[in-house]
C-alpha cells in the first residue's frame, strides 16, 4: 500500500490560492517560480505525482545548493506539479536530479555561477520513448509536454529547493533560454551508430539520463557537403570558438548531430569514435586568435609545458581528449547539427533508471506495481 | 575574512550562514573584480584594507 499524503504534510503546507492565476501571482511574489503560470501543488496533486515513486517520499536524496535545501521526493513532486508534469514523468525528474547531485557535476557552481549554463538532460532508452520525450523535430524547442515539463520541474526545483533566485542565489550575467527547460532524448532510431548509453556500457533496453552543464546550442548548417569529412569540417569550424569554458577544463561538451548529417558521416565510413577524433583534430583554434590577456593568464601561466613558449599558430583543442566530445544523434529531417559548450568546471553524469529493488526499469508502470 | 564584490553580498552571506559560519566577516568592494586596470585594482585595495585592518584590530582587542 502506498502511504497517504497526509502522513507527510506536517509543516509543508501553506495556505495559498488554488486558482491558477492567483496561485501564479502568489508564487511570483514569493520568488517560487520561473514567471510562467503555475499549477497549484495541492496535496492531492502531489500525491498523484508520488504514485509514480517507489521509494520513501520524505527521504532526502541530496541537497540543492546554494541554499542546501533537502531534496526529498515530496518537495520535488510539488515542483513537478507546479511545472505541469504528468505523474508518469516523475521518475525521470527524480533521476535527473539525482544525477545532478553527484559531486563531479558541480551543482553548486552551476547554480550560482555568472556563466549561462543549465543542466541539459539527455534521455536514452525505451522509457524516454514510452513517455514521448521528443528526440525529433524541434527537440530543443517547444511543443512537447514531456521535454517542456520535465525540464521545467528541474528548474523549479533548482529555484524553490535550491534557492537559485536571480541575483540572490543564481548570479548568471544573462542566463539562457535553456534555464527554463533543457531536456531531450537521443534519436536512437535515426542514428547510424549505437546509442550513447550503449557506448557507456549500458544495455539497449536500459533507460538512462545524462546531465551536462551546458550552454545553449550553436548551430552548424551544411546543406552542401555530400561527404562525411565535409560535414565534420563545417562542425569543426563551429566548435573552434574562443569563448567556450570547456577549452580550459576537463569536461564533456555535446555535439548533437542531425540524423541526415550523421548518416552522411557514417556512410563515409566514420565510426562515432572516428568522428570524435576528426573533430578533436580539426576543431582547434590557433593560439593567436585568443586575446593577449587570455593567452598570458589562461594558457602560458597555467600550462607552462604546453603553451609557455607556444607560437601564435599553435593549435588549441577545445577538449582535452577526443572521447570528451559527447556525440549524440538528435532532431528530425534537415541539414543541421549543434554544439553545446559546457560550464567548464563540470563533468557529465549518466545514471540508469532503476526500481527500488535495484532492477532496471523497463516500463514506466513498473513504478506503480503493487508492492514495488 | 572574505573579500566580496557588492553584487555577490547576498549570496556570500547566505553561503556563510548555510556553511555554519554566519558571522564570517566580509570585506566589501566595488564590482567588477576581473579585467581591471592597475589603478582600479588599487582602488579596490583601498576599499578592502580599512575593513581588513579593522577586523585585525578587533581580533587583537579580544
Amino acid at each position: 500500500m502506498k502511504p497517504s499524503i497526509e502522513t507527510y504534510l506536517a509543516g509543508l503546507v501553506v495556505d495559498a490560492p488554488e486558482d491558477v492565476e492567483e496561485a501564479t501571482a502568489y508564487c511570483n511574489e514569493h520568488h517560487w517560480g520561473d514567471g510562467l503560470p503555475i499549477i497549484p501543488p495541492t496535496p492531492r496533486r502531489v500525491e498523484r505525482m508520488l504514485a509514480y515513486w517507489d521509494r520513501p517520499w520524505d527521504k532526502a536524496v541530496g541537497a540543492f545548493p546554494p541554499r542546501d535545501g533537502e531534496i526529498t521526493p515530496i518537495r520535488v513532486a510539488a515542483n513537478a506539479v507546479m511545472a505541469g508534469c504528468r505523474p508518469p514523468y516523475f521518475p525521470l525528474v527524480m533521476l535527473i536530479i539525482e544525477a545532478m547531485c553527484e559531486p563531479r557535476f558541480n551543482l553548486k557552481g552551476i547554480q550560482a555561477t555568472t556563466h549561462p549554463c543549465a543542466p541539459l538532460a539527455i534521455v536514452n532508452g525505451p522509457i524516454g520513448r514510452e513517455l514521448g520525450v521528443n528526440s525529433g523535430h524541434n527537440a530543443f524547442g517547444p511543443g512537447c509536454a514531456a521535454n517542456a515539463s520535465i525540464g521545467r520541474a528541474i528548474r523549479l526545483a533548482m529555484i524553490n529547493i535550491g534557492g537559485a533566485v536571480p541575483g540572490i542565489g543564481d548570479m548568471a550575467t544573462m542566463g539562457a533560454p535553456g534555464k527554463y527547460s533543457f531536456v531531450v532524448a537521443e534519436n536512437e532510431a535515426a542514428s547510424p551508430w549505437q546509442p550513447y548509453h550503449v557506448d557507456l556500457g549500458y544495455d539497449l533496453g536500459d533507460t538512462t539520463v545524462t546531465v551536462v552543464g551546458a550552454e545553449g546550442p550553436l548551430n552548424s548548417n551544411d546543406h552542401f557537403s555530400k561527404d562525411g569529412a565535409g560535414i565534420l569540417t563545417t562542425i569543426a569550424g563551429t566548435i573552434a570558438s574562443t569563448g567556450a569554458n570547456n577549452i580550459h577544463y576537463k569536461t564533456e561538451p555535446v555535439i548533437a548531430l542531425g540524423p541526415e548529417h550523421a548518416r552522411t558521416i557514417a556512410a563515409a565510413g566514420f565510426s562515432k569514435q572516428a568522428a570524435q577524433q576528426f573533430l578533436f583534430t580539426h576543431g582547434r583554434i590557433p593560439l593567436g586568435r585568443f586575446a593577449p590577456a587570455i593567452i598570458e593568464e589562461r594558457f602560458r601561466k597555467r600550462h607552462v609545458n604546453l603553451y609557455g613558449n607556444a607560437t601564435a599558430d599553435t593549435l588549441v583543442p577545445i577538449v582535452q581528449a577526443a572521447e570528451d566530445l559527447i556525440l549524440i544523434v538528435l532532431g528530425g529531417p534537415g541539414k543541421h547539427s549543434m554544439y553545446l559548450p559546457t560550464f567548464g568546471a563540470t563533468r557529465a553524469v549518466t545514471r540508469p533508471l532503476t526500481l527500488v529493488n535495484g532492477e532496471r526499469a523497463r516500463f514506466i508502470d513498473d513504478f506503480i506495481r503493487e508492492g514495488a | 575574512m572574505v573579500i566580496c564584490s557588492s553584487p555577490f553580498q547576498t549570496l556570500a552571506r547566505g553561503q556563510a550562514r548555510i556553511q555554519g559560519v554566519p558571522d564570517l566577516p566580509l570585506a566589501l568592494i566595488d564590482h567588477p573584480l576581473g579585467g581591471l586596470l592597475d589603478e582600479h585594482v588599487a582602488q579596490r585595495v583601498e576599499q578592502a584594507m580599512p575593513q581588513v585592518m579593522a577586523r585585525i584590530r578587533d581580533l587583537l582587542a579580544q
